[in-house]
């Protein structure tokens, strides 16, 4: 495996201006995704995951209502430094994005076909629907080139999602960013759009971000995780490493909150005490730290998130590695 | 959904026979005999008699109605009362390219218009020209349009004597002077479309453009332009082929008012002479007319909403 | 979408308001005084001088009140407040001569508008008064279009109540009534009308009502048809209330606000419908004044290119009368439908 990364963020910050003052959605955070690599972050709802995949993208951009700073490079292009031409080119060809629910992300009066063509440069007609056809054999939809004729309304939300997915790999990315590309489907359907992303992953060479705010979706699918807490990476670590021991309290919780197979019967499911803080007037230092049982006046001043060889962890009091 | 159309083709035809009955009752209504209307002062009672008879005044009110409607569905509207006796059929057939030509110009207008001030306006919402054109727009609401044309005669004709008035000029006459004669009503006409069309389209193309979808175009490194056009007006045009449907009507006043105003002989100008005499039969046969075209074209406007949405399309078909 | 701008808070100084509004008063003041006469320049100065005092009593009013005061609605509900008092006080207003021609002969027709004379807003060619003729018209056009309403109201609530609570055979006739009114676009119906009835103001305001009634009609049947489920209603009818004591007691509370909210909207439809009418002479009958039929004047002899103001007078007048309806109506109903509230 190339070690050169794929994708570098670095400290990236968003401020969203809203009536209530600013929001930071995401507040200082950096990590790489390596060429091929399923890399997943997880975090609770409005933990900023998802405005954090978009300017990762470059969808989010400084404009009047949002300000963007800190440094995102892909394939050695920086991404916020490109005019709207050059961002538009990056879409086309470099990266592709998976939205949570399908049944909103393909137009309602557009054919399937026609999602996938109207993107494709330089191909005549014909050329283009077999490489439609081509993608939507790749992410596994029966019937083709019947499939091209239908709207969307047609499919079930599988399949629906399987035509987003072959839309995002039209242009033949390198890094595919999935923002929750399960939540709004069947569980029976789950299991079969993550297996189609693994899948695509191996075959193709295809680096993936898959977000989500379920710890079960990213166990043992991505190859390293990072947890998302009010903003900020809380820790990041191999995914093997991350489940098996947790270094940051936040982490530890949240896989406490999930029930596991070994587990004894009747055993009681923890969960966090308290709510996220409010973005719009987050606690300084920690942000973890009103909700965490390790809390230190020491807490009161921001973590670093130090590295560990292949791991980090933005905690005072970490997790002892004794579990593991 | 074929019960669905043949109850809807009954309520159609039902409507149409109560309208038609409305309009003959007019006759009815009139305040003075019809017989002494075409007949003027001094007749004998001999006259007055014959002059019932030969307008069928003396049969019974279903009887009339029966000839009055068997007439019409054969395309014979009567005779109107001013001048006496001349065919009302005809002078609709002659005044009916008028009106539609000036009310589909307009139409044509108000969308040119509106469609990429909404764009602009919903794409940068809350913006200086989104701010400007909401204010514009919903000062052109409050202007009746017999009011908007008086100060385009005003000052586009006779000020600056940049159209003419008071002249029209046939399509057989030729395009160019045609057009230039209808420029201005029809500009008058669809001020008040464009304001509404610019206010209900960029609304719907905020919504929309906040849908996934757009995200999702977007995402895939389609233009702004691209996205506005492909992804964000199609769905939204849906909204704009219903409100053609409510506004067709105002449209249709809108042009009567307008003919009248400019002196172009249309419809308007037809009903509102007609009205103004107290010609009934021709006011008669103008309104069924109007009402049949306006019914019509409604049902059209329902149909073709299913045609335009792939999502109801399927389930009427 | 991602860039929708959001407020900045506001951070002018509280005197620039007060400050700002003042200057634009002493513009428009000085304008229509020192100024009068001077065409263009004197037009330009009470544009710049009515924009300023805007600004500055908006800006003003928001310092008092808070962001949500809104200038524009005070001013529009000024407007109809003394619409509504002058047209009520009107015979006993120390107005000129609104129609009687025969006290007008020996004043000068067509007058320019000239405040510091006894015909502030000018004469029509009779010498009528403009001032007395607006207020007169505002008086019919108030009394024929809040008639219509009110009619329609009545008859189109009850036809309504009755369709949305016996549903079946009631339910379709009301429909089809309604849609065969629908059938026919709103001038040419009232032209029909015009062409046969006496236009008297009691007329006049029974035709426009024939304009209200299908909202109404469907505004009531669809408020039935939702609260003739509910459990008060359900209740009523178990302890053995009669449908005439169902639909009066327990369903017209609940349908009256819609169809009273409804009919604001109306009130401004109804006024450019009378007025059309009676721009194209079926309306009231000159000399008797309406806004309508003043407009027309205009036409008779180039009257408006020689003497703007015959029409400027009567059609700013509308315009302010409907643009005040307009605003009103449009922030009731973004204040009580919450789901356009953005739009």
């Amino acid at each position: 495996m190339n070690d050169a990364p794929l994708l570098s963020v670095d400290d990236l910050r968003t401020e969203i201006r809203t009536a209530r003052g600013p929001l930071r959605a995401v507040d200082g955070v950096s990590f790489t995704v390596r060429p091929g690599e399923m890399f997943g972050i997880v975090g609770e709802s409005g933990s900023g995951k998802s405005v954090l995949g978009r300017t990762v993208m470059g969808l989010y951009t400084s404009g009047p209502a949002m300000t963007v700073t800190g440094k995102v490079v892909l394939d050695g292009t920086d991404v916020h430094a490109l005019d709207d031409a050059g961002r538009r080119r990056l879409w086309r060809s470099r990266v592709g994005m998976v939205f949570q629910d399908p049944g909103t992300a393909l137009n309602p009066v557009k054919r399937v076909g026609r999602h996938l063509t109207e993107a494709m440069r330089g191909l005549s007609r014909a050329a283009a629907r077999d490489r439609a056809e081509e993608l939507l054999r790749l992410v596994g939809i029966p019937e083709p080139r019947r499939r091209l004729r239908q709207y969307p309304h047609e499919l079930s939300g599988g399949m629906r999602q399987r035509v987003v997915i072959a839309v995002a790999l039209a242009g033949e990315p390198s890094l595919l960013i999935a923002d929750e590309p399960t939540t709004a489907l069947d569980v029976t359907v789950q299991k079969q759009i993550l297996d189609l992303l693994g899948r695509l992953q191996a075959e193709l060479g295809t680096a993936i971000i898959l977000i989500s705010h379920d710890l079960a979706v990213v166990a043992g699918r991505a190859d390293r995780v990072a947890v998302m807490y009010a903003g900020r990476l809380a820790e990041l670590a191999p995914a093997g490493e991350l489940f098996d021991s947790p270094r940051h309290p936040y982490t530890e919780a949240l896989l406490a909150s999930v029930p596991r197979l070994g587990d004894p019967p009747h055993s009681v499911l923890r969960t966090i005490d308290g709510a996220p803080p409010d973005m719009a007037a987050p606690p300084d230092g920690c942000r973890f730290a009103p909700r965490c049982r390790h809390a230190s006046p020491a807490c009161a001043a921001p973590p670093e998130f130090a590295a560990d060889g292949a791991r980090a962890v933005a905690c005072h009091h970490p997790v002892d590695l004794g579990g593991a | 959904m074929a019960r669905d159309l043949v109850k809807r083709l009954i309520e159609l035809a039902l409507v149409l026979v109560i309208v038609s009955m409305g309009t003959f009752a007019l006759v009815d209504l009139m305040p003075s005999d019809p017989a002494v209307v075409v007949l003027g002062e001094g007749h004998t009672a001999a006259e007055y008699a014959a002059q019932r008879h030969s307008m069928g005044l003396d049969d019974a009110l279903p009887v009339r109605y029966g000839h009055w409607v068997g007439d019409a569905l054969t395309g014979d509207l009567g005779k109107s009362f001013i001048p006496p006796n001349s065919d009302v059929g005809g002078r609709v057939a002659a005044a009916l390219p008028v009106s539609a030509e000036l009310a589909v110009l307009a139409l044509l207008m108000a969308l040119v218009v509106a469609i990429p001030l909404a764009m602009w306006s919903a794409y940068r919402a809350g913006g200086v020209v989104d701010r400007a054109v909401g204010a514009v727009t919903f000062g052109v609401l409050s202007v009746p349009s017999f009011l908007a044309g008086m100060l385009f005669i005003a000052l586009f004709a006779q000020r600056l004597g940049w159209f003419p008035r008071l002249e029209w000029s046939r399509i057989g006459d030729g395009l160019g002077g045609n057009l230039y004669h209808a420029f201005l009503p029809a500009l008058t006409i669809a001020l008040m479309e464009a304001a509404t069309f610019t206010r209900v389209l960029r609304g719907d193309l905020i919504t929309t453009l906040q849908e996934d979808f757009i995200l999702s175009a977007k995402a895939k490194g389609m233009t702004p332009l691209h996205v506005l056009f492909h992804d964000a007006l199609r769905p939204s045009s849906l909204s704009l082929v219903t409100l053609m449907g409510i506004s067709l009507g105002r449209l249709i006043g809108s042009t009567v008012i307008v003919e009248y105003l400019f002196a172009l002989p249309g419809m308007g100008t037809l009903i509102i002479g007609a009205a103004d005499q107290g010609d009934v039969p021709m006011v008669q046969g103008a309104v069924l007319v109007i009402a049949l075209i306006y019914v019509l074209v409604n049902a059209v406007i329902d149909l073709s909403y299913g045609r335009l949405d792939p999502r109801i399309r399927r389930a009427h078909v | 979408m991602s860039d929708v701008p959001l407020a900045a808070p506001r951070t002018a100084p509280r005197w620039r308001g007060p400050a700002l509004a003042l200057a634009g008063l002493a513009v428009l003041g000085l304008s229509v005084t020192v100024l009068a006469g001077h065409g263009w320049t004197q037009a330009a100065l009470v544009v710049a001088g009515l924009a300023g005092a805007y600004t500055g009593l908006n800006a003003a009013g928001r310092a008092l009140f808070g962001d949500a005061f809104d200038l524009m609605f005070w001013l529009c509900a000024a407007w109809l407040a003394v619409l509504v008092v002058a047209a009520v006080a009107a015979p006993v207003l120390p107005l000129g001569e609104h129609q009687d021609i025969v006290k007008t002969l020996d004043t000068p027709g067509m007058a320019v508008p000239d405040l510091s004379t006894a015909h502030p807003l000018g004469t029509n060619n009779f010498g009528l008064d403009l001032l007395a003729r607006v207020v007169y018209g505002a008086r019919s056009s108030l009394v024929v279009s809040l008639g219509a309403v009110v009619i329609g109201m009545v008859v189109g609530g009850a036809a309504g109540i009755a369709a949305g609570y016996f549903r079946r055979g009631a339910d379709a006739t009301v429909g089809v009534l309604t849609n065969s009114l629908l059938a026919v676009p709103p001038l040419i119906l009232l032209i029909a009308l015009g062409t046969v009835l006496e236009p008297n103001l009691r007329n006049i305001a029974v035709a426009l009502s024939l304009l209200a009634i299908p909202g109404m009609v469907r505004m009531a049947r669809a408020s039935t048809m939702a609260f003739a489920r509910r459990e008060f209603v359900v209740a009523a009818e178990a302890m053995g209330a009669s449908r005439w004591r169902v639909m009066t007691r327990e369903l017209l509370p609940n349908v009256v606000l819609p169809l009273a909210s409804y009919g604001m909207v109306m009130v401004s439809v109804l006024i450019v419908a009378e007025a059309s009418l009676s721009f194209l002479g079926l309306g009231v009958q000159p000399p008797a004044p309406s806004w309508g039929n003043m407009i027309a004047e205009g036409q008779e002899n180039d009257a408006f290119t020689k003497y703007p103001h015959i029409v400027l007078v009567p059609g700013v007048t509308l315009f302010l009368t409907v643009f005040a309806f307009n605003l009103i109506g449009e922030k009731a109903r973004k204040r009580w439908d919450p789901r356009r509230a953005n739009l």
